[in-house]
């Protein structure tokens, strides 16, 4: 910066123009000088200073005074712009509550299983995504004239917003369950997820609320599931997969004993081997199902296709093929079945009579009570009635279970008519249930032939119906289940027991 | 359909509500004493049935049942008491009670009682 004096003194100003310093420029003092002389100088170049600037120059002129060279001293100082605090902006999702949990879980595990990530990154409709914080106003700085530094000024926060997302006030929100994608200049929600190749190391399970289509296949033990659709369009191996809708896999499913797959509608693939498998709804399949565990809540279809092996639910029916194989595989099928009924049974019965007993000890308590009601005093009377609502209440509260049952063994009555329709062959080994009923396959039956429970001299047997011929050949019944049956009838007949 | 369960037990209101939701009863209101009886009559009132007990500290049964009956409210009213002699029965009856429960009860025996109790104030109402 060029340097301002006169023959005495020198006033040199930073480049910046934020510093002035005063100095001698004579190599002597001189012999008189003033304050007012050189404030007069400094006043001239414009420069503004302050009291501190002010105590510097009489410093400075004092030290003259005593005939000291003094050194250079600064009498101005201007200020620094401060720049605006850039803005940023901050993830909301997932929730941090969600993160610490699963941060937490992995540190407590010594080794890290690499099959259990999740990497998939989802929204729910009316979740919080982003928080757009704008910047902060910094200060304009000044320079030793006076003159204003314009400080450097940052651009409002802004996101751009795609499809199933709003924005309110600095919040971004989902407005629908998806796969939230966001790059530094937009968000949005994917209500579909899609995966181009396998579900393997680099994708990790899949926890999605819609629907999801993968490119190939799902590998060993890694984990899909989906609120709505799953799509896979390669192979299914020993993974889980659970879908709440509908379960297309059509490659074809090879559990390998390991896989678990579930839809609650319906699922359909070309074949299903070595696998658990649960479908709300029908399941079908285009080749073959062999020694599966497979519980079909509606009508199970394998038309140019066999069911070799396993145990086979099919609630509303069947519609194959060919059953078992020409080794004699033993092959279970059950159909019109609810395992709901079994499943609710079991869970229900026990409480149903542990109930009723507690009813009947706490009314073996009341029962003296009540035979002796004039000898008792308020607080007994008082007692002896809270005891009687407890056991109306343990009655009632068996009454609603059994009720329960009731709706659902209904409901497996509507189904018990299901029938079994064979298109080609029945092999021995077969074992075929009704309700109540079964039968063992002793001999190859040829096809099409319709296989239905019917009452024959008011017993229940199994019938093969020949479709071309008409005619029916009785395949022999014995009591399936029996005692479940007959416990059941029991616990659900109307009057109260005990 | 408002009933009034007023009884210092708690238990026993409860014992009434678990039987009042099996008659389908809409809506009930609850009082520990006689006193806060009929604060809640003024406050929520009218009813359709009360259920009160005899034995309460502040205000018994029976004479709340007294004071309602002077106050020219006609709801139907359950005594429900352990006091079982022909006299106090005779005593509720004639302060305007409409029907009596003597405990100790069974669910069933105190939900006819209340459906017997609506079905006479019914009938009479409509006479």
């Amino acid at each position: 910066m060029p340097l301002t004096a006169n023959k005495l003194f020198m006033v040199n100003i930073s480049n910046d123009k934020l510093v002035a310093t005063l100095s001698l420029h004579a190599t002597e003092p001189p012999d008189k000088t003033s304050f007012e002389e050189i404030l007069n100088q400094i006043g001239g170049m414009k420069i503004t200073l302050d009291d501190e600037g002010k105590k510097a120059v009489e410093d400075f002129v004092a030290q003259l005074t005593r005939k000291e060279i003094p050194g250079p001293m600064v009498i101005a100082r201007g200020r620094k712009p401060e720049p605006d605090q850039p803005g940023k902006i901050e993830t909301l999702w997932p929730d941090p509550a969600h993160a610490t949990k699963q941060e937490s879980e992995t540190s407590s595990v010594s080794s890290e299983n690499y099959y259990d990530r999740t990497c998939v990154v989802v929204g729910k409709d009316g979740q919080e995504l982003l928080r757009l914080i704008q910047p902060q106003s910094g200060q304009n700085g000044v320079d030793i004239f006076g003159k204003e530094i314009p400080r450097k000024l940052a651009s409002e926060t802004q996101i751009g917003l795609g499809p199933n997302v709003r924005r309110q006030g600095d919040i971004v929100y989902a407005t629908c369950s998806g796969k939230v994608e966001y790059t530094n200049v937009k968000v949005w929600v994917e209500p579909r997820f899609e995966i181009p190749g396998n579900v393997d190391f680099s994708v990790g399970n899949i926890d999605f609320p819609e629907d999801v289509h993968i490119g190939k296949n799902v590998l060993d033990r890694f984990k899909v599931s989906s609120g709505n659709d799953i799509v896979v369009q390669g192979t299914a191996e020993a993974a889980e997969i659970h879908a709440k809708r509908d379960l297309v896999v059509k490659g074809g499913i090879a559990g390998k004993d390991k896989g678990i797959f579930s839809a609650g509608q319906d699922i359909k693939s070309k074949y299903i081997i070595n696998s658990k498998v649960q479908a709300g709804r029908n399941i079908e399949v285009e080749k073959e199902i062999v020694q599966c565990d497979l519980v079909c809540q509606g009508r199970l279809i394998i038309k140019n296709g066999d069911l070799i092996g396993g145990r086979t639910v099919a609630t509303g029916g069947a519609t194959i093929k060919t059953l078992g194989s020409a080794a004699n595989i033993k092959t279970v099928l059950e159909l019109g079945i609810n395992g709901k009924l079994q499943e609710q049974y079991q869970e229900l019965a026990p409480q149903i009579r542990q109930n009723r007993q507690k009813a009947e000890k706490v009314k073996q308590v009341v029962e003296p009570l009540l035979q002796n009601q004039k000898h008792l005093t308020s607080e007994q009377k008082e007692k002896a009635t809270e005891l009687l609502f407890q056991a109306g209440n343990l009655e009632d509260s068996a009454e609603q279970m059994i009720e329960q049952l009731r709706q659902i063994a209904r409901k497996n009555e509507e189904t018990a008519l299901a029938e079994l329709v064979i298109n080609g062959t029945i092999y021995p080994g077969c074992v075929i249930r009704f309700p109540r009923v079964q039968a063992t396959i002793t001999m190859a039956l040829s096809g099409p032939m319709k296989i239905v429970p019917r009452k024959v001299d008011s017993v229940m047997r199994i019938s093969a119906l020949d479709e071309r011929t008409g005619s029916a050949h009785d395949l022999g019944a014995t009591p399936w289940d029996a005692e479940f049956w007959e416990n059941l009838d029991k616990l659900l007949r109307p009057e109260k027991q005990g | 359909m408002k009933i009034l369960l007023v009884d210092d037990s708690r238990t026993m209101r409860n014992i009434f509500k678990r039987v009042i939701v099996g008659i389908n009863a809409a809506e009930t209101a609850e009082a520990g004493d006689g006193v806060e009886a009929l604060q809640v009559i003024e406050q929520s009132g009218p009813f359709d049935l009360m259920l009160l007990d005899w034995n309460m500290p502040n205000m018994d049964g029976i004479t709340l049942l007294k004071t309602v009956r002077e106050k020219k409210i006609f709801t139907p009213v359950i005594m429900v008491t352990t006091e079982a002699e022909k006299s106090r029965i005779i005593e509720a009856i004639k302060a305007g009670a409409n029907n009596y429960m003597v405990k100790p009860f069974t669910p069933d025996a105190l939900k006819g009682k209340i459906e017997e109790t609506l079905k006479k104030a019914k009938a009479s109402a409509t006479a």
